[in-house]
């Protein structure tokens, strides 16, 4: 089928051998590609109950039919079973490696079993080498990918690559997607660790038709033509993500001082003009993407002056400006970068590095354990500090490397309550609290507590969605549909690879089209988000066999104590909300009590039909 | 008529690149496209490098079967039927933008005067500007 390569690459570590598999006829109309043949790759080959840092836990690149194409904002997908919290994880990376996978002519790439000592793949179209990565270990990210390259001869190889936190597993370590983009969240890059891997090159010759190359031209016009007519998609195109902090802080999203607060004073101080003026120098993006959220620039002033350094987004400006109270964008750019280069998760970095400053100051952590260091919110010295003893599991960071639930259980004392985690994901820079949509979407997120799994406050805030009417963020009717339909959606667009500044524009419809046009796959809106619940209960499936169980749907009590500031100040998340709103959500599904999806449910979906195994042997 | 780089607002998000191979192969892959992108400075830069179609072209004086020429209109092209596929015009090219692909040299040739990479560039950091004749 065009837009499709047909082709699996699977490669073992453990015995350096490399075999290729068909992709099967069925994969397409079921699953799309991207999230849904991740899940199904993974379902297939990991076996239950498998650690994640076992050698057995494959690690999935997966591609979607439109990606490499000219069809808008296209990202790639990392699937593995989780290290942070056990459960199924799909990260999303932009930059350029994944379209080199097409190019090489794979719609995904599977890497299982564990190299005797360091190494690193390159793949050449169908040429598969396994090279001694004794020289690259313990280089940063940036270091390890120009030393990939510049052994390769060839600057349109595309390198990913883990950094110290990988090797030394740390349970948010990334994938570094060369040059700035990353698979950032739930540890994958301790899976790479894992398996003494340390790096992949890719290139690839081949050119990927598409079915219907007329119709196509004029499909993506319309999609550009979307992108340009969107104020939101201008706005990303403009200020990237940073453009959300006023919103965010003004409702009390925002989180400040480990979650303490949900505003800032100093919101002003790190807003995108601040960053503009004092550090970007020119937009960059994706490949095939027209929105250039992305920004390069240069740390002109204090102590990091000179620093070459693209954006801080969004997220990473709430958990590192607004979490740990760093309120100089020239340290907040300098944190950011540190943290990719040492491969760490800059969300789960700022939530466990927030929560340690807050223990700090309430007594709860020996001194002798952190070096002498005098943490405090704000300081970016010691903050920089900490985070190296994370990366590389010195003192206390050994503890905080396995993620805030794990250093709480370390720590005791009543720590657990300001743990701020759901489902054991570090919670991103959105609060739940005065969002019942966001509390639940986070409550039962495929991967845990993450805010693109299902983003309700849009809703909530703007009083409407596609079905009509919506309740205001504190109230619970309705949430449980609303969530449930926008996971499926997304469960839909992800198996397509988008990304979330590309659907600010593209209607779904365009997406839709797009996907026909290059695939000749004509879905109505109706199938469409059929394949999206069939994927979200495949994951349900996998992440209950796995262990998953309803009781991990909570919240830790400082989302029960009511917000102090902002739009929403006084809201908080009571047991008996999440109570009233899983019953919602799972009545929604047709999931029984306990989150199980029911017999009658997964023969709606035809669920039943994707248990049997792709592949038999290798 | 030539085109013009303005690399200071590239996004290296390769739609040029993308553009071209689709116009000239039929298929996607930035690498079959006939420009490159330049990338810099760790990342600061990225400049987009295309055929500016030389006043004294290299490639029509490496060919050695007469494949390549340059017109009234200034546009360097290659006759694919008589091109042997030996490679020389890219190896003599200023700026390494002939590609070689089955045998067969592929250079810029402008689109018939309206280039896909320009309409596809979403920044206007390619353009084409018009050139006043010195004759």
């Amino acid at each position: 089928m065009k837009g499709y390569m047909g082709k699996i690459l699977f490669v073992d570590l453990t015995s350096r051998t490399h075999w290729e598999r068909d992709l099967p006829d069925s994969m397409p109309g079921a699953l799309i590609g991207g999230k849904g043949f991740g899940i199904k790759l993974l379902y297939d080959l990991l076996p239950p109950g498998t650690d994640p840092l076992d050698p057995a836990n494959p690690l999935v690149f997966v591609s979607g039919p439109l990606t490499g194409t000219s069809a808008p904002s296209m990202r790639g997908c990392l699937v593995s079973k989780a290290p942070l919290n056990g459960m199924f994880d799909d990260s999303y990376f932009g930059g350029h490696f994944i379209q080199e996978v097409k190019y090489a002519g794979y719609d995904a790439i599977v890497v299982i079993g564990k190299a005797y000592s360091p190494v690193y793949l390159v793949i050449s179209d169908d040429r598969v080498e396994f090279r001694d990565a004794a020289h690259l270990w313990g280089l940063d990210t940036y270091e390890t990918c120009n030393s990939v390259k510049a052994g390769l001869g060839d600057a349109m190889f595309r390198v990913c690559c883990i950094g110290p936190a990988g090797e030394n597993l740390v349970k948010f370590a990334l994938v570094d997607f060369e040059p700035h983009r990353q698979a950032g969240r739930g540890g994958l890059g301790a899976v790479f660790g894992s398996k003494n891997l340390k790096a992949v090159a890719v290139r690839g010759d081949k050119g990927i038709e598409v079915a219907y190359p007329e119709s196509f031209t004029e499909v993506v016009s319309q999609a550009h033509k979307e992108l340009a007519d969107s104020g939101d998609t201008q706005e990303f195109a403009k200020c990237s993500s940073v453009s959300l902090l006023p919103f965010s802080n003004e409702f009390g999203f925002l989180p400040v001082r480990n979650f303490q607060d949900g505003s800032t004073a100093q919101a002003e101080s790190m807003n995108a003009a601040a960053h503009e003026s004092r550090v970007w120098m020119r937009h960059w993006a994706c490949a095939g993407c027209p929105i250039h959220c992305g920004k390069m620039g240069m740390i002109k002033r204090g102590p990091y002056a000179g620093a070459i350094c693209d954006n801080v987004e969004y997220e990473s400006v709430g958990l590192i400006g607004g979490n740990l109270a760093v309120n100089s964008v020239e340290a907040m750019a300098f944190i950011n970068q540190t943290c990719d280069k040492l491969g760490l998760d800059t969300i789960s970095t700022g939530g466990v590095v927030g929560f340690a400053i807050e223990a700090y100051e309430r007594g709860l952590i020996d001194e002798a354990s952190i070096g002498g260091l005098p943490l405090s919110f704000g300081d970016h010295k010691s903050i920089l500090e900490l985070i190296h003893q994370i990366a590389h599991r010195e003192g206390l960071g050994d503890l905080l490397a396995d993620g805030v639930v794990k250093a709480a259980e370390g720590l005791g004392n009543g720590t657990s309550g300001f743990a701020c985690a759901i489902q054991g994901l570090e919670t991103p820079a959105w609060g739940p609290r005065g969002s019942a949509g966001m509390g639940l979407a986070y409550i039962t997120g495929d991967r845990g507590g993450c805010h693109q799994r299902g983003f309700p406050i849009g809703y909530e805030t703007s009083g409407s969605w596609p079905k009509g009417e919506m309740a205001d963020g504190w109230r619970l009717d309705g949430k449980g549909e609303l969530v449930s339909w926008e996971q499926n959606l997304l469960a839909a667009l992800y198996s397509l690879t988008i990304c979330e500044f590309g659907r600010s524009g593209i209607s779904y419809d365009t997406y839709r089209s797009m996907l026909a046009a290059a695939t000749g796959l004509s879905l109505s809106e109706e199938e469409f988000l059929l394949v999206g619940e069939r994927i979200w209960n495949l994951i349900r499936l996998f992440n209950l066999r796995e262990g998953w169980t309803q009781d991990q749907a909570g919240v830790p009590q400082r989302f029960k104590e009511a917000l102090p500031s902002g739009v929403m100040k006084g809201h908080a998340f009571s047991d008996e909300d999440i109570a009233a709103l899983l019953e919602q959500y799972n009545a929604a599904r047709g999931w029984d009590d306990s989150g199980r999806p029911t017999s009658r449910t997964l023969g709606r979906l035809r669920v039943d039909e994707l248990m049997e195994p792709l592949f038999e042997g290798k | 008529m030539r085109l013009y780089v303005d690399a200071s607002l590239c996004t290296e998000c390769r739609l040029c690149q993308l553009a071209c191979s689709f116009e000239k192969t039929g298929a996607f892959n930035p690498r079959h496209g006939l420009l490159r992108i330049d990338v810099r400075k760790s990342g600061l830069i990225s400049e987009p490098i295309v055929c500016v179609q030389c006043e004294n072209p290299l490639c029509v004086r490496a060919c050695v079967v007469g494949a390549i020429t340059k017109g009234d209109d200034g546009v360097v092209v290659i006759a694919p039927d008589k091109c042997v596929g030996c490679g020389r015009c890219a190896e003599a090219c200023l700026h390494d933008v002939i590609v070689m692909q089955e045998k067969k040299a592929r250079k810029c040739d402008l689109c018939n005067g309206s280039p896909k990479c320009v309409a596809a560039c979403p920044t206007r950091a390619l353009r084409i500007v018009e050139e006043v004749s010195q004759g």
